[in-house]
């Protein structure tokens, strides 16, 4: 066990006065565009009448131009500007390279310097994340800062625990795989249904699972996860070793066939009766929403939004030979739908 | 890898000219609310404004008075 001082957390990044400043500028701007500027969009929109052209039509209005331009803007704005995430990280490189090669716990962290990124993963900056998760040793930490910083998704508190509890309901399992971990909350999460949980999280990202390891060995509540840098389509672990497969917010970032690849390797996993079950984002029935979907893939690159949207997801696990297939919306949250913008979260379920 | 500074700047508006004020509005705007936070802290120290006051708040008010009107329809010509 590392010895710590204090309440600081693992890989801890200070923001400098005025960066904190401008991260509280653009979560408030994001609150205005998720708010406001999305009520004025969405009233707009039910003008505009249905039919072919819909989304031609509200493309060109005003409103959704400044409703583009703020979504695109500001998250390059979080993460890439001067005062952004990436460069306030960066000026405690050292320190945070230091704490990231902290020794470990046996057991506690597999890497694997020799595993092959897939193209996809290497290809693209998701989510605007600058040089994407691969490559720096410090990703990780950026990722995690980018999270909480500036009214973000990631980081809105519960979200995981609220997820690993909807997606098991009464359903106590003992092993848990947590593919795509990135810095551990979800594997964290389902590790904490119970004290007699095993929860392996993996990921490609070799900053991500030392991050993920480095928290996990500093609390008591840790001590039943580990973590491997691997990749969800190839996992180095038996058949048949766990009761539930999850990912959270990972199958976006995924070409169809990966996907694919990782629900064959998830049923491989499971032992009979287990449950593979992921949260992600599925277009909701809507003409406005599904609009703004696909212009939130364009604009935050997130390209494999729109391939996700167009798969057969139940056909897809029942092909890899998983019997019940439950594909349902998930509430991220308490607050009133409707009267904010909202990723559309959806909890994709199937029994083994 | 296609990273921030090699993708091409997607555009928003009907006109680059819009794009380019709307970006250096929204930049200096930036600039203002890490200068009011700057003031505010002077002005606690000196015993001026009152301590504790919300820097979220503030900021949340000032895009709000600045940036608000976007969000309401514009009048009927």
């Amino acid at each position: 066990m590392n010895a710590r001082t204090g309440n600081e957390p693992v890989a801890a990044v200070t923001l400098d006065g005025d960066t904190a400043a401008y991260q509280r500028f653009i979560g408030q701007m994001r609150k205005l565009w998720a708010g406001p500027l999305y009520r004025r969009l969405r009233d707009e929109a039910k003008e505009l009448g249905d039919g072919a052209g819909f989304e031609t039509r509200l493309q060109a209005l005003p409103t959704h131009q400044f409703f583009g331009w703020f979504e695109y803007n500001l998250q390059n704005m979080k993460y890439s500007s001067r005062r952004g995430i990436a460069a306030a990280v960066e000026t405690h490189r050292e320190k945070l390279e230091q704490e990231l090669a902290r020794p470990l716990s046996q057991g506690r962290l597999t890497e694997n310097p020799d595993l092959a990124a897939p193209d996809y993963y290497q290809e693209n900056d998701f989510h605007q994340h600058p040089g994407g998760l691969g490559g720096d040793a410090i990703a990780a930490v950026v990722y995690r800062e980018g999270a909480g910083a500036a009214a973000g998704v990631v980081g809105k508190a519960g979200l995981h625990n609220r997820f690993a509890k909807a997606a098991l309901g009464d359903r106590k399992p003992k092993r848990v795989l947590d593919i795509g971990c990135g810095f551990g909350r979800s594997t964290q999460a389902f590790a904490d249904l119970g004290p007699d949980v095993e929860a392996v999280g993996i990921d490609l990202s070799a900053s991500c699972v030392r991050l993920s390891a480095q928290i996990a060995e500093e609390r008591p509540e840790g001590s039943n996860t580990r973590y491997i840098q691997a990749d969800g389509a190839e996992v180095p672990l038996p058949d048949g070793s766990f009761d539930v497969v999850t990912s959270t917010m990972l199958l976006h970032e995924m070409p169809p066939e990966a996907i694919r690849q990782l629900i064959s390797e998830s049923y491989r996993l499971l032992a009979p009766g287990g449950v593979a079950v992921h949260l992600d984002f599925l277009p909701p029935d809507d003409a406005f929403l599904t609009a703004l979907y696909h212009g939130h893939s364009d604009r935050n690159a997130e390209p494999f939004m729109h391939t996700l949207a167009g798969m057969d997801l139940d056909g897809d696990h029942r092909a890899a030979g998983f019997s019940a297939v439950e594909i349902s919306s998930f509430a991220e949250d308490d607050a009133p739908r409707g009267e904010t913008w909202r990723l559309p979260w959806t909890i994709i379920k199937a029994i083994k | 890898m296609t990273t921030m500074p090699d993708r091409p700047q997607p555009g928003f508006f009907a006109d680059e000219m819009t794009e380019r004020v709307f970006a250096s509005v929204v930049a200096l705007a930036a600039e203002v609310s890490i200068l009011r936070e700057r003031v505010a802290q002077l002005e606690q120290a000196q015993g001026i404004a009152p301590a504790g006051d919300d820097p979220a708040r503030a900021a949340e008010d000032f895009v709000a008075d600045v940036f608000g009107h976007l969000a309401r329809p514009l009048p009927q010509m």
